[in-house]
């Protein structure tokens, strides 16, 4: 299973396979796009790259309750020069958990929708359970 | 020394990738199993190899590579087993051959007789083939390297090829200065015609005229062409524009010639070359391109080898067209002459005397008697000696080791490497980074420049290099618009051919850069101007002959820098556009009423050629005339970001305008501002800004149920504003509140209607609508597509950025109002709006055929344009109110009335320590005049008058701004300009000069021009005010004076009447001085006529714009005395060439 970096997301725990990550931003400056659509962020420039931001929680219709002003992103790996840099906003970012498989569960039966669709597989943690995400599902 | 050097690079780049294919395809080969595409592989590449090498001359790669060819010839036809033996041997070779790719220039140095009879052991029957060729070469002592007799063998089965594919053989015979150049008929024109009607076989001069050279009785080259065509003799004689006696049809095929006669010549030359050696001359070879050496240089082959025959002696003329027919990967381009002779004189007399590029020119050494010992053994033994008498070539070029060396670095210098265009758009990304991070940089030093000793030349030297940086980047992606141009020629030859009309295309500019996907994408809309040029354009010859035109007409293709875009011109000198014809054709389509097209002004008449569906050729020909096209070309041009400008002379012709910007990734944008958000508009599509002041906003914006109009010159501009399209809350700033609210009422500039009727009872607070002002200023940005405009409404405009557009990210491409992002000089990115888009999104439904009233539109744009005149508004003694034009006051003094002092019966005061005459204006004009009482005056002292006086005034009343309507026939007297009415009241403008004419005589007397001729001088201005000063001072100084409003009007007065001179304002509406210029040059007949700019611009880049249009002088226009000395002498100068 390999490496998982963990990140909070209105106090929801979730991780992403460290490979697929390029790099995790802090205070982005981003520029919103207006009339684009909801879970659009806005735009931010990463070394001349445009890279477009995500709210995933508005994408997993997770209960966002604080309209925090988040400004921690994690980017996306992407060829260089596609047009579609992605990056998506977090509270903050957690541990860089290594995962056996033994842990790992597909989400149960009772987590559908989107969001079941969305998460990979359930890590049983010691103290609380960790959602991996599935970034080419999300994007 | 090198033939076509400038091709070698690419040659040695992709000889290097075949050599490679060859090693590997060597080393991965299984010998048990032989793959035949893998031979086939190596077959092609060493072939290609072989080929590409003769084309450059390089005569040891040639062979070489032709052995191997050879060897992999017979593998592939199953006549030779591949062993490992073999492979060995071969891969040595290979190695060799790269050795020799990799230094071209010594190629020829290089040992490889080892390498040829390894090979040549394992060949069979094609080494004989191969080797009897070289033999049959060798038969000419002075033949080329390539096998005489192979050859005329391969000559021979592509005739025969030909003639049983229903082809004629032919052959033509004429005489170079007779037949072709005196007709203007290029031999290598003829090689194109050929091989566009049929198969080119090849062309020689004449071997029984060469003998006849050998007694003095030489008068012409004869040039031989063959070829082969499925036309009968009696058409070709049109399709390749040669007399029908000129053209044979050769019942035999190309003949070997009898070895013997070869020998005998050979050694008759042989013998002449070894006498006149023995009498010390030299013996040399100028090898030369027919056209582009000599033709071009207006060098004639006849007249030169005339000219060798009297400074020494001729041997022998080769030709022989620029390519081996072999492989015709290269076009012909040119016909090889190769003149050999001997002389007594040095290289560079040669040169000199016959004007010869010294490289040209090879001096040659022979070693005859060997070489003809060589040749007597050839028959007998096998091919592995031969090929190995074969090495040494005949005659080797003796090439001086330096330039061999210098030639080696340049290459190595000049060495280019193929990147991947991903890889320069990185560094394009990166390069503009670093520009950020530099003004970054700079902008957080600049406090620290003082304090930091040395960092200041640091920071200076980080900018340089950045710019510079960044502009080299740029670079790498323009290339040369002659990439495109040069498939044009061929085009048009071919349109001729087909249209049966007679033209010629002129190619300027080739050398302007241009972006790569730019130059990439221009290709078809210009092909297609090309194309509809030729056919509709251009009339039949005889057409043309009878309005008195040359024959061929004249298709220019001009691509030029200006203001920022890169122009391209389509000009040609066809017939022109017939507005009628357009017009009745497009209500005959139904794209427009009759009713629009009878008020339709002459541009918009054209714009409907770009409408789909349009066609107006009479007859549709293949060429053109499909009806697609036009549209689509102006789609595309649009799309890369450019715009299309049409300009059509009845019977002079058209030019079509392609402006394009330099590079599709930069462009020039407005960055402007909405609810805090910055956002890009590219400015192709603005038009122009209005800026409404609060105050006036609720009297320009009104409202069609509720929908927001401006009143823009007569038209009504729709208004959207950029937060309500982008789904933006508008706010307010509420200064009760101090804060920013959130806007809710939809019309926001109309609180007034709304207030009275008060609609909205659940907002509760009737105060809500209360007066509240608008408190910024408006702007709306104008914009433009086609023929539709709009008003985008925003709160601010930053100023103008290039910036550099990056893709939609795909996620956010549903967005309609956005085509692009871009990064900003700050660093933060900013959405590029798509105009078209917004229209779109805003629900903008443009009529299509709604066309304004143009008339009324121009007529309220002239009055627009008009230069408004700043007005110094005074009084003297008496009660009239005087007025003179601002530009020509210097300024204005207050003085007492003690100050003044008399002298004689002048007046004078003390003016900066220097005595200045002062007059007062009544005593000179029809004033009343009265005693005055007060003890202040006022002297406005003039500019751009010589002899400065004062103007002593008792009051001054204001400047005003205005448009004036001058009137000049009410009240008219000398000094006066003319009246006109300002608030209610009649103001007598002054005429300063006249003024100061009347006042002092003697040195104001303008030097009249000769009452008997009158020069007639076109007055072209706009302003009334300045049109009757201007009028007043020509008239007075004795010319007669035609006057036209604009440039337009100026030009059909000048058709219509015969001017010695233009007089011209550069600013006015319809057209400006500077087109008018540019139309006036461009007009045969008008070249030279003298003509003048006046203006109240005079900035020093005006005046290099308005000189570098054409304008002979740029004189400030209130200049009188200067204005009249200039025109004196300016028709004086151009006066003779009238």
């Amino acid at each position: 299973m390999g490496k998982v970096l963990s990140f909070y997301i209105n106090d929801s725990l979730f991780g992403i396979n460290i490979t697929l990550i390029r790099e995790i931003n802090r205070n982005v400056e981003y520029t919103p796009v207006p009339d684009a659509k909801p879970y659009i962020v806005g735009l931010f420039n990463m070394r001349g790259q445009v890279v477009t931001l995500f709210d995933i929680s508005k994408l997993m219709g997770i209960n966002d309750q604080g309209h925090l002003q988040r400004t921690t992103c994690i980017i996306l790996k992407a060829p260089a020069n596609d047009p579609n840099q992605i990056g998506f906003l977090i509270d903050k970012p957690g541990d860089v958990i290594d995962l056996d498989k033994e842990e790992c569960e597909i989400p149960p039966a009772n987590v559908v929708g989107i969001e079941g669709e969305y998460i990979k597989s359930v890590v049983k943690l010691k103290d609380r359970l960790l959602m991996i995400i599935d970034p080419d599902k999300i994007f | 020394m090198l033939k076509n050097e400038e091709y070698i690079q690419s040659f040695i780049e992709e000889a290097k990738v075949h050599v490679e294919t060859v090693e590997n395809s060597l080393v991965n080969i299984n010998l048990d199993l032989i793959d035949h595409e893998d031979v086939n592989t190596i077959f092609r590449a060493v072939h290609s190899i072989k080929g590409s090498a003769g084309f450059f001359d390089l005569t040891k790669i040639v062979e070489l590579s032709h052995c191997m060819e050879n060897l992999f010839g017979e593998i592939r036809n199953e006549e030779l087993q591949i062993m490992g033996e073999m492979v060995d041997i071969l891969l040595a070779a290979n190695d060799c051959l790269k050795v020799m790719v990799d230094d071209v220039m010594n190629s020829q140095n290089i040992e490889i007789a080892e390498h040829v009879e390894n090979i040549s052991r394992f060949l069979k029957t094609d080494s004989k083939a191969f080797t009897n060729a070289k033999k049959a070469d060798k038969k000419s002592a002075l033949d080329k390297k390539d096998g005489f007799a192979e050859k005329a063998k391969m000559r021979n089965t592509i005739i025969e090829d030909a003639i049983s594919h229903g082809h004629f053989y032919y052959m033509i015979k004429a005489n170079l200065n007779e037949d072709l150049l005196k007709s203007d008929n290029n031999p290598v024109q003829i090689i194109q015609s050929i091989k566009s009607i049929g198969k080119f076989v090849w062309v020689k001069n004449c071997e029984s005229e060469l003998t006849s050279t050998m007694e003095d009785s030489f008068q012409d080259i004869v040039l031989e062409f063959y070829f082969t065509s499925v036309l009968q003799k009696s058409f070709l004689t049109e399709a390749i524009n040669i007399h029908e006696q000129n053209i044979f049809e050769p019942s035999v095929l190309i003949e070997y010639q009898d070895e013997d006669v070869i020998k005998a010549e050979s050694k008759l030359k042989s013998s002449m070359i070894e006498e006149a050696i023995e009498h010390g001359h030299f013996y040399y070879m100028i090898k030369a391109n027919l056209n582009e050496d000599l033709l071009k240089c207006g060098n004639n082959p006849v007249e030169l080898i005339k000219f060798i025959k009297s400074i020494g002696e001729f041997v022998e003329l080769k030709l022989y067209a620029a390519e081996p027919i072999e492989y015709n990967e290269y076009p012909i381009e040119d016909i090889v002459l190769e003149i050999y002779f001997t002389t007594v004189l040095q290289k560079d007399f040669i040169a000199e005397a016959l004007n010869i590029v010294e490289q040209n020119i090879y001096e040659l050494k022979i070693e005859i008697d060997s070489q003809n010992e060589k040749d007597v053994p050839a028959d007998e033994d096998h091919s592995a000696t031969e090929t190995k008498a074969a090495m040494p070539e005949q005659a080797e070029f003796e090439k001086p080791i330096d330039t061999v060396s210098k030639k080696n670095q340049q290459l190595t210098v000049e060495d280019s490497i193929r990147v991947h265009v991903s890889l320069l758009n990185d560094l394009l990304n990166l390069a503009s980074e670093m520009v950020l991070g530099r003004n970054q940089l700079l902008r957080a030093m600049e406090k620290h420049r003082k304090s930091i000793s040395g960092i200041d030349s640091v920071l200076q030297n980080i900018d340089h290099i950045t710019t510079e940086l960044q502009e080299k980047v740029m670079q790498t992606r323009m290339q040369p618009i002659s990439n495109v141009f040069t498939k044009f020629p061929r085009i048009i030859k071919e349109l001729a051919k087909k249209l049966g009309k007679e033209m010629e295309l002129k190619l300027e500019g080739a050398e302007v850069e241009l972006d790569k996907s730019i130059i990439e994408s221009i290709g078809d809309p210009l092909t297609h101007l090309i194309r509809n040029a030729a056919d509709h354009g251009l009339e039949s010859p005889e057409d043309r002959e009878k309005l008195g035109k040359p024959r061929s007409g004249t298709i220019l293709m001009k691509a030029y820098h200006e203001g920022g875009y890169v122009n391209i011109d389509v000009i040609d000198d066809g017939a022109g556009i017939n507005l009628d014809k357009i017009k009745s054709k497009a209500i005959e389509k139904g794209l427009v009423s009759s009713n629009e097209v009878s008020i339709m002004g002459e541009q918009e008449v054209l714009q409907l050629l770009f409408k789909a569906g349009f066609s107006t050729a009479e007859k549709v020909t293949d060429v053109s005339g499909r009806g697609v096209g036009m549209d689509v070309v102006k789609t595309n041009i649009e799309k890369l970001g450019g715009t299309i400008e049409i300009f059509t002379t009845l019977s002079r012709g058209t030019t079509f305008r392609l402006l394009l910007p330099l590079t599709l990734a930069i462009i020039p944008s407005l960055i402007v501002q909405v609810e805090n958000q910055r956002f890009a508009l590219p400015q192709v599509n603005l038009q122009e800004i209005v800026r409404i002041k609060p105050d006036q906003v609720t009297r320009k914006i009104e409202y069609i149920n509720n929908s927001e109009v401006l009143r823009l010159r007569g038209g009504l501009l729709p208004i959207v504003h950029l937060a309500d399209v982008l789904n933006l809350k508008r706010t307010y700033f509420d200064p009760e509140a101090n804060e920013k609210k959130e806007e809710k009422r939809k019309t926001l500039f109309g609180y007034i209607q709304q207030n009275s009727e008060n609609e909205n009872p659940d907002k509760g607070a009737k105060g809500y609508f209360k007066m509240r002002a608008v408190t910024g200023i408006l702007r709306i940005l104008v914009i433009k597509i086609g023929s539709r405009k709009l008003g985008i409404a925003v709160d601010a405009i930053h100023g103008s950025e290039e910036i550099l557009v990056k893709p939609l990210s795909s996620f956010i491409k549903d967005c309609k109002c956005y085509s692009g992002v871009t990064i900003m000089g700050d660093g933060k990115t900013a959405m590029i709006l798509d105009p078209e888009g917004i229209i779109v999104k805003a629900n903008l439904r443009f009529n299509e055929g709604n066309i304004e009233n143009y008339d009324a539109r121009l007529d309220e744009e002239v009055e627009n344009i008009r230069e408004q005149q700043n007005l110094l508004l005074f009084k003297c003694t008496g009660p009239e109110t005087l007025a003179i034009d601002l530009s020509m006051v210097s300024r204005v003094e207050e003085i007492e009335s003690s100050e003044i002092q008399r002298i004689g019966d002048k007046e004078y005061i003390n003016f900066r320590q220097d005595s200045l005459r002062v007059i007062r204006p009544e005593d000179f004009l029809m004033l009343n005049k009265q005693e005055s009482n007060g003890s202040k005056f006022y002297i406005i002292i003039p500019k751009l008058v010589k002899h400065p006086m004062g103007i002593l005034i008792e009051k001054i009343h204001d400047t005003i701004q205005r448009r004036i309507i001058l009137n000049h026939d009410e009240i008219s007297a000398k000094g006066l300009v003319g009246s006109t009415i300002i608030n209610d009241k009649i103001v007598l403008l002054i005429n300063v000069y006249e003024l100061f004419e009347m006042a002092d005589p003697v040195n104001y007397k303008i030097k009249k021009v000769n009452e008997h001729k009158r020069p007639k001088i076109l007055l072209v201005e706009d302003t009334p005010f300045f049109q009757e000063l201007e009028r007043n001072y020509l008239e007075e100084a004795g010319y007669q004076v035609l006057i036209a409003n604009h440039g337009k009007e100026a030009l059909d007065l000048l058709q219509q009447n015969n001017v010695d001179a233009v007089v011209s304002d550069i600013q006015m509406p319809i057209m400006d001085g500077i087109e008018l210029i540019k139309r006036i040059r461009a007009d045969k007949q008008l070249a030279n006529l003298p003509v003048m700019a006046v203006t109240s611009m005079t900035g020093d880049l005006q005046k290099k714009t308005g000189l570098d249009a054409g304008f002979d002088v740029y004189e400030f226009k209130l200049d009188k005395i200067k204005l009249l000395e200039v025109l004196g002498k300016l028709l004086e100068e151009r006066g003779h060439v009238i």
